[in-house]
């Protein structure tokens, strides 16, 4: 009975909120900078990459993108060897040279414009030697296809080298693929550089977020419940409905708002993303994916990049999401009940900053609580107590889980913890919210409040 | 039906708001809840209202306690206010919908309101772009909105200009004669005569007059006289005993003790030639009842 009527406060307190000026410009201001902010994070990374990514594109349409056209080849080892359909693959024309044509060769190309290239192969005790010159005043050879020339005389030179003193040929494959090395810190997953950057970016920006909003609507509700107050509608609303339903429907339709102007930032950035694809690395390289050639090795460095970003987002899930979705409710619900409190112990609007520098001082307490183990990026005790603690767990558990640094356990306990905190507040609201709305003159401090719910 | 107030009492710490407040609405009309400033009204309506919980006492309507989530109840606050930035048709639509007025017969009620009140054109503005007196026109009709058996208005008529107040007056009247039950407060002493029979009036707290005004009046008898003539006569009022309380242009006030003295007055003043312009016998006002109840301390104070 003490809520009835939540209903109908929810009702218009989220219509005239979704209506309001600030409200509307501060969500297409929003969606528009997440949106471009999308866009240029997909695009702007085709910028630096973008010949390598052109010459991918090219190779995967049949293009021979090899601006080498004809090789030379000096092979002055005692060893026999042949790179013609190898180099053929590439693109390129194979001729092999001798020692002497070699050295006339090197200095025709000092002045050649010619897109040629000469490979002299040797060996010494320490194994075989490439040295590759390309034409001095070509306009068309890239330094980069000539280091592909050299990988592949390279990869040819270890497999007939291998072949001619007696490997297996089914043995070839693994004592040419090169050793892989990681390094990481006991018990947890090595990680890229790219990587390492989105696990630090991602949390604090998802701590703002999360901070912003919790924390600016809750001043909205104060402010709303301080408005009715002063303005003495509360005398009209209570002829009809507790003081209870009044402060629930303001709450839960202040969290109601805030979350739709979250998603409508968030679709903006989605189509921003959308937007990018044609443009975009995320959009070429899927493109590139399926038809890339190992001859070619171009685009490699941009779908490297992509797949780490993919790693580092590899937790975000529907558990994920729910998870933030219930710290974020629950967040809300504390700090809005709390500025809700602050909002009807004032009897006039001008006292309303000042009744809420307590509500603000602990929000920005567990605000920094949240941050800085972020910052620092390492689990410490101080990250524990913030997980724990309701008034910086809703802005650090979303990412701690995200990167792995929460279990399920652990969120669950986080957000039983944060649950708790929430109920105990609302029982604290209910018995004093009744007797201080209508309380006029100065402004109550948290000591006549505590002595109202005794 | 009727409403019964028994034994009201709210204290604030050790100050005493409202002390052992009774009466009785047992008719419909207009029933004047009177009093000072800071005397206790507000903290009473609210208590009646159960806005504020009382010390002790009860509220029953139609022999059940009060309970204004079940009932519709209009209440017009003193302090009264609109939500500054939002339209007025929207507010008022909130204001039905919490009432448990249905939408349909809601937008009817406002358009008949809205039309009697003469504020139709209004309805689509922010009630910051409305003056005061039209404001109170829409809380007067937010108090309606409903079709409330029971209303309470606490100083209607403040701050209006005398064609609006006309307009309040001749709404109030039409819900006294359709048979609510309104319990008014002002201060406007001529208005509560216009409408009521029945008053309570409040001081510190504690009710100091209460019953049928008539019959309250009729008791103190006619003591006041008002005279007027063409020639001085104080020395025969001294002679027969009255107390000079004002002279005026429209003459001179005295307290009587009995008729007869007036009378014997009248006689005086013929028997001496004096020309008697204006010779009015009557029993006091509400207003000077009013003063004489609450006027001493209230200056003292």
């Amino acid at each position: 009975m003490r809520i009835k009527g939540w209903k109908q406060v929810f009702v218009f307190t989220f219509n005239q909120q979704v209506k309001t000026k600030s409200f509307i410009i501060g969500t297409v201001v929003m969606a528009v900078i997440v949106a471009l902010i999308a866009f240029l994070a997909d695009f702007l990374p085709v910028l630096f990459l973008n010949d390598d990514l052109d010459r991918a594109e090219r190779a995967a349409n049949g293009e021979n993108i090899m601006t080498v056209e004809t090789l030379y080849i000096s092979n002055e080892t005692k060893y026999s060897f042949s790179f013609d359909e190898a180099v053929n693959a590439a693109g390129a024309k194979c001729s092999m040279i001798s020692a002497s044509e070699a050295e006339a060769k090197a200095q025709e190309l000092e002045n050649s414009e010619a897109n040629e290239m000469l490979a002299r192969i040797t060996n010494d005790e320490a194994g075989f030697v490439i040295e590759s010159k390309y034409a001095g005043k070509s306009q068309n050879v890239q330094k980069s296809d000539c280091e592909a020339i050299n990988s592949i005389l390279s990869t040819q030179l270890n497999l007939q080298y291998l072949s001619q003193i007696g490997v297996p040929e089914s043995e070839l494959g693994l004592a040419l693929s090169g050793i892989r090395t990681t390094i990481s810190a006991a018990g947890e997953e090595p990680v890229s550089f790219v990587q390492e950057i989105v696990n630090m970016v991602v949390p604090m920006l998802s701590s703002i977020v999360l901070f912003v909003f919790i924390f600016s609507y809750s001043q909205l509700v104060a402010q709303s419940v301080a408005i009715e107050k002063s303005s003495r509608i509360i005398e009209y609303l209570l002829t009809s409905i507790k003081p209870l339903a009044i402060i629930l429907g303001k709450v839960l339709a202040m969290c109601c708002v805030s979350l739709l102007q979250f998603l409508l930032i968030g679709l903006g950035g989605t189509i921003g993303f959308i937007v990018s694809l044609p443009f975009g690395i995320v959009g070429k390289v899927g493109t590139l994916a399926g038809t890339m050639t190992e001859a070619s090795g171009a685009g490699a460095d941009a779908v490297n990049i992509v797949n780490d970003i993919g790693a580092a987002f590899s937790n975000v899930d529907i558990t994920m999401i729910l998870i933030m979705l219930v710290t974020f409710i629950l967040g809300f619900l504390l700090f809005a009940g709390l500025a809700g409190l602050a909002g009807a112990s004032v009897s006039k609007m001008e006292d309303l900053a000042n009744a809420l520098q307590p509500i603000s001082l602990i929000g920005v307490l567990g605000f920094y609580l949240a941050y800085f183990p972020q910052v620092a990026g390492e689990e410490n005790s101080l990250s524990k107590i913030a997980r724990y603690l309701p008034i910086s767990s809703p802005f650090i558990l979303t990412s701690d889980y995200m990167l792995g640094k929460a279990g399920m356990v652990e969120a669950l306990i986080s957000i039983l913890i944060l649950a708790a905190a929430v109920i105990v507040l609302m029982m604290f609201v209910a018995k004093v919210y009744e007797s201080i709305i209508l309380h006029t003159g100065n402004r109550l401090k948290i000591g006549d409040m505590l002595k109202m719910s005794k | 039906m009727s409403l019964v107030v028994e034994h009201l009492s709210k204290k604030f710490g050790d100050k005493v708001a409202v002390e052992d407040l009774s009466f009785e609405v047992p008719k419909p009309g207009v029933f004047a809840f009177l009093g000072t400033n800071g005397a206790g009204k507000s903290t009473s309506i609210r208590m009646i209202l159960g806005m504020l919980s009382k010390d002790t006492g009860t509220v029953t309507w139609n022999g059940k306690p009060l309970d204004v989530m079940t009932e519709q109840v209009g209440y017009l606050a003193e302090e009264r206010g609109l939500y500054p930035k939002y339209n007025i048709l929207e507010q008022m639509q909130y204001f039905a919908s919490i009432k448990g007025v249905k939408k349909k017969e809601a937008s009817a009620a406002i358009d008949y309101l809205f039309s009697r009140l003469k504020i139709e054109e209004y309805k689509k503005l922010k009630a910051e772009q409305l003056s005061k007196g039209n404001q109170q026109k829409v809380q007067l009709a937010a108090a309606l909105l409903c079709n409330p058996q029971l209303i309470i208005l606490d100083e209607p008529l403040s701050g209006l200009d005398p064609v609006n107040a006309d307009l309040f007056k001749s709404i109030i009247r039409e819900e006294r004669d359709s048979g609510k039950y309104i319990i008014m407060s002002s201060h406007q002493m001529e208005t509560i005569e216009e409408f009521c029979e029945d008053l309570v009036l409040l001081h510190h707290g504690k009710v100091v007059m209460q019953g049928n005004l008539n019959d309250i009046k009729r008791s103190r008898g006619r003591e006041n006289l008002t005279v007027k003539a063409d020639k001085p006569f104080g020395e025969y009022a001294q002679e027969c005993g009255l107390t000079l309380v004002e002279e005026t242009p429209n003459g001179s006030s005295f307290k009587v003790k009995s008729e007869e003295d007036a009378e014997r007055l009248l006689k005086m003043m013929l028997d001496n030639g004096i020309n008697v312009i204006r010779f009015d016998l009557r029993e006091p006002s509400l207003h000077e009842l009013f003063v004489e109840k609450c006027g001493g301390e209230a200056n003292e104070n």
